[in-house]
């Protein structure tokens, strides 16, 4: 039912054309470069040394690996990291 | 940038956080709205930095997710002037200074000129002074509208001027007349008369009586058009003569002697390189000098630079500073070549056409001949132009009155 559910609320997203972001709840990424990176619907932070960062979204994890991560800033909305990223894998 | 200075004026702190579970904690600061960045993990510990505002709500969090912190650094005004709090002199010299500055603020420093062309700051700035127009004056005391009148009244040409305040400047915009030959106008009835010799080409009249046409000689003083109108009546003789003003385009052809002569040695500076600065500053009218070096050369060249110290674009205060150049140089005497001296003779005549063109004067033929000589270049010869004739110059009614009578 949950998956029906999401799938109908995916459609009526692509028919009228609403974003994503706000109806699914899905992150934002934007990268500048390797080294930069801004992350915003989000819900917390589930994991983070300085090689790997867990982010929790609604739709799962988000997993950001390299070196010297910093979050440069942490904030409701939206998160700001730092360092140099090798891989982003969705989980 | 915006938000790291205000970050610093609030005061941030830089803390150490010992947890089990930090990004619980994050997660927690995040839902309560506290602002937390820099986030660094060093492994066993984390750093970030907070407000010092927020700092004191942590205590409900941290006992939540049981972890402690301990400030490693503090930064910004509160704390800077926690640390400062004894320091009396200090806080009085911020004061002094800024009340100083304030004060200063009441004078003028400066006074520049805008939109001058035929005189220079200088010449205006002397005349203002002779009106107890200065530096250093109280703002108050000076009369705008007066400083207007009295350039008005002084310059003639000059067709607007507007005085300003602004800061601790003057500034005074003026706008000339560049026509700088002002056209009279004549009440009584006058004659057009030849300035030179002259082979009239072309007249045109429009009020007056020509006296001469195309092709006519004339020499100096001769008239050429006549204010008087004779009026004729039905048999044929003059009833009357009516006097006006006479107006015409009048051309004619004439000869312009030209004359030029330049030696043949000349100096020129070259400069061996050597040279030094000497750097002054100068406090209203007391002068510091910082002498670096002596002067010992023969003959030297002086560039000086000033720099009015001033803060934002209109504050100026009365602090000038700047610095004095020496460069030696030795004179070098050498001859010109013939071609050379040609070239140079060419080009003088070349400008002196020019003159004459931008005067609106018609070059038809030059005969100029260039003669390198030995010490002296001499070049001479004529030039026939075409250019407008006639002056005015009034009728004596007295002396033709008896004539009509």
């Amino acid at each position: 039912m949950g998956n029906s559910k999401h799938q109908i609320k995916e459609q009526v997203a692509h028919v009228l054309n609403l974003p994503q972001d706000l109806v699914l709840g899905r992150a934002i990424l934007s990268f500048i470069g390797r080294n930069e990176v801004y992350i915003e619907n989000y819900t917390g932070i589930a994991e983070y040394n300085s090689n790997s960062l867990k982010i929790e979204t609604k739709n799962g994890l988000i997993n950001f690996k390299g070196k010297n991560l910093v979050v440069d800033y942490y904030t409701y909305d939206e998160m700001k990291i730092v360092g140099t990223i090798d891989e982003v894998k969705f989980e | 940038m915006q938000h790291k200075i205000l970050n610093y004026i609030k005061g941030n702190l830089t803390v150490k956080l010992i947890s089990t579970n930090p990004e619980r904690f994050f997660n927690i600061c995040a839902k309560k709205g506290i602002l937390i960045w820099n986030i660094i993990n060093k492994g066993v510990y984390c750093h970030f930095n907070i407000s010092i505002k927020d700092f004191m709500t942590l205590k409900d969090i941290l006992h939540k997710t049981n972890s402690r912190v301990r400030i490693l650094n503090k930064k910004g005004v509160p704390f800077f002037l926690y640390k400062n709090r004894k320091r009396k002199g200090f806080a009085i010299g911020g004061i002094l200074f800024l009340m100083l500055l304030y004060c200063l603020s009441f004078f003028i420093w400066d006074i520049s000129l805008e939109g001058n062309y035929s005189y220079s700051e200088g010449e205006i700035v002397d005349f203002l002074s002779e009106n107890k127009i200065t530096h250093g004056l109280l703002k108050g005391s000076i009369d705008c509208d007066a400083i207007e009148k009295s350039i008005r009244n002084k310059y003639f040409d000059v067709t607007w001027v507007c005085a300003e305040i602004n800061g601790t400047r003057l500034i005074i915009h003026i706008k000339e007349n560049f026509d700088s030959e002002v056209v009279q106008k004549e009440t009584d009835p006058y004659d057009l008369v030849a300035n030179k010799d002259a082979v009239i080409t072309s007249i045109i009249t429009r009020s007056g009586t020509p006296l001469v046409k195309a092709g006519t000689e004339v020499k100096e003083n001769d008239i050429l058009v006549t204010g008087a109108v004779d009026v004729y009546n039905e048999i044929g003789e003059i009833d009357h003569t009516n006097y006006v003003n006479a107006d015409s385009d009048i051309y004619g052809q004439t000869i312009y002697e030209y004359q030029d002569t330049f030696t043949m040695d000349y100096i020129i500076k070259e400069y061996t390189g050597e040279e030094y600065k000497n750097y002054y500053s100068d406090l209203t009218k007391i002068k510091f000098l910082f002498k670096m070096n002596d002067n010992h050369y023969e003959k030297y060249d002086e560039i000086s630079e000033d720099t009015h110290f001033k803060i934002l674009r209109n504050y100026y205060l009365p602090i000038h500073f700047g610095n004095i150049q020496y460069k030696e140089y030795v004179e070098i005497e050498k001859k010109y070549t013939k071609e050379e001296a040609e070239q140079i003779a060419n080009k003088k005549l070349e400008l002196f056409l020019e003159n004459l063109t931008k005067k609106g004067i018609q070059i038809i033929e030059k005969n100029v001949t260039i003669d390198v000589g030995e010490k002296y270049c001499k070049s001479y010869g004529t030039i026939d132009v075409i250019e407008q004739l006639g002056k005015v110059s009034t009728i004596d009614m007295n002396v033709e009155g008896p004539e009509e009578k």
